[in-house]
């Protein structure tokens, strides 16, 4: 189990407040309240369909939420321009549930398509050493030739990992990252979370439920049942909860 | 007012796709251009349609001329066989064969790849990373079938006369020359025109088509499926009123003779 950080007295990389979004009549997140402070791995911890995906993508602006506040190191990412909200998208990675590598490209330029962005330039041997270290983070740094569909299920998610870091963002937003891995494999994963933690001092909300991965990576931990922020502490304050809403999860 | 639900859901269906069509030429102009990409679209849709329409066209040039041989023959009009086929292949026949073959294998293709990448969060991914998905993917594939289609249409005229060339010599015999002589009597620009013309058209709407599709495709491998296949369906019958639209409009302003 990690021995957790306490990081609350740390600068706020994510600010939520009241946070409102509903599909039709199906209300997936009311009122949410959460807050990601700077050097901290947050995993948010619910059921299926409880709205956690839904939360990462109100962070990035790919979902846009009725109501509430959503600042991101300190900037408020509710309306604003396509150009602005790239600039903020800039400083947050978002490995995706499915992994989301483009099919049609390999492993190198896979990597190298967030550095298409505007206003950055760099040369081949810059763009080089990047890609190599990247891959290196994630120990696969022969795969650079190959096509996503040529790797394992773990290898891919490393890869889109090591995509993740290639702009070295401050925050990282993992939505699932363990699911539909075996345990060795999951664990695996879960290791290079922390390891990317150490190595870089990002923040990071882990959306999750599964349970092991939480024990390796949490610094703290919030439940989100009927689409608010039910409980929050670290592993062993919520293992030993006697509410039984809590208790299901740690079973 | 009560409207039933399948008119509702047309209804809804041809506002979200004008809407969709609508953004395109709003991003068409809006800075970046993904020119590098619209170029490799461009091979993928143009080359690899390639083959395909050159079989489709020499098997409609060569089945036209035998079909129509006997009719003309019992009018004594066996000379006007080139003019004919020529005349309906240009104006008609190649451009609408050419953009059906190519609703089937563009349309889909477009409608599958977008969509998979949809449910797979690749746009998603896309959007993240700062490159705005809708000029990059559809921008780019709707003007490579834009500009694609009037080509692969030319080349299927051409391959279409000469299948039919063929064809004519299967029971009679005629020289390469004349063949081609007559078959250029009856043929002028103003046949060529509205023909070509409406290529333009027809790739346009089988781009769009396939890009709306697959970008609204629905979450899971049954909804790419179902994209792809919505998207020949919609993409083969856009075709057909477009060139009923054209038809008209020539001959309302007096260009078919």
């Amino acid at each position: 189990m990690k021995a957790a950080r306490y990081y609350a007295h740390s600068e706020i990389a994510i600010e939520i407040k009241d946070l409102n979004k509903s599909f039709g009549n199906q209300h997936v997140l009311i009122n949410l309240n959460l807050n990601l402070y700077k050097g901290e791995n947050l995993a948010v911890l619910g059921k299926s369909g409880s709205g956690k995906s839904v939360l990462l993508k109100c962070i990035v602006g790919l979902v846009s939420p009725e109501s509430g506040i959503v600042k991101v190191l300190g900037k408020d990412v509710l309306g604003l321009a396509q150009f602005e909200m790239d600039k903020i998208r800039m400083k947050i990675g978002f490995l995706f549930q499915s992994n989301a590598l483009y099919d049609s490209m390999t492993v190198r330029e896979n990597l190298e398509f967030p550095l298409r962005r505007h206003g950055l330039k760099y040369n081949k041997k810059e763009v080089d050493d990047m890609v190599f270290e990247s891959l290196s983070n994630v120990s696969l740094p022969e795969t650079a030739g190959k096509m996503p569909a040529e790797l394992s299920g773990g290898m891919k998610k490393r890869i889109a990992l090591a995509r993740t870091l290639m702009m070295k963002p401050d925050i990282i937003l993992y939505d699932e990252p363990t699911t539909g891995l075996d345990p060795i494999t999951s664990r695996e994963i879960s290791n290079l979370i922390l390891s990317v933690q150490e190595k870089y001092h990002s923040s990071a909300i882990i959306i999750t439920h599964d349970i092991n991965c939480v024990k390796i990576v949490a610094d703290r931990i919030i439940m989100l049942i009927d689409g608010y922020a039910y409980a929050e502490g670290s592993y062993s304050e919520l293992a030993n909860s006697d509410d039984p809403k809590i208790k299901s999860f740690f079973e | 007012m009560i409207i039933s639900k399948p008119i509702k859901d047309f209804l809804e269906e041809a506002g979200a796709l004008s809407i969709f069509t609508g953004r395109f030429f709003r991003e068409l102009f809006r800075p970046r251009f993904e020119f590098n990409e619209m170029l490799r679209q461009c091979y993928f849709i143009g080359v690899k349609s390639l083959p395909l329409v050159l079989a489709t066209a020499f098997i409609m040039g060569m089945v036209l001329t035998i079909q129509s041989r006997p009719t003309l023959v019992s009018f004594g009009a066996e000379s006007r066989l080139p003019q004919m086929v020529a005349v309906s292949l240009v104006r008609e026949i190649a451009p609408v064969i050419t953009a059906l073959i190519c609703a089937g294998k563009i349309g889909s293709g477009i409608g599958a790849e977008l969509g998979s990448m949809k449910v797979t969060e690749q746009i998603d991914a896309m959007e993240v990373s700062g490159t705005n998905p809708y000029k990059y993917l559809v921008v780019t594939r709707v003007l490579a079938t834009t500009l694609m289609l009037p080509l692969l249409a030319l080349v299927g005229d051409a391959i279409g006369i000469w299948a039919s060339f063929l064809g004519a010599n299967i029971k009679g015999d005629v020289s390469w020359d004349l063949y081609l002589l007559k078959s250029f009597d009856y043929l002028f620009f103003i046949d060529i025109f509205p023909a070509v013309l409406k290529t333009f058209l027809f790739g346009f709407a089988i781009g769009i088509v396939g890009c709306y599709k697959g970008m609204t495709s629905q979450k899971g491998t049954e909804g790419v499926g179902r994209s792809a296949n919505s998207a020949v369906v919609l993409a083969s019958l856009m075709v057909f009123v477009i060139d009923l639209l054209v038809v008209q409009m020539s001959d309302l302003y007096g260009i078919i003779k």
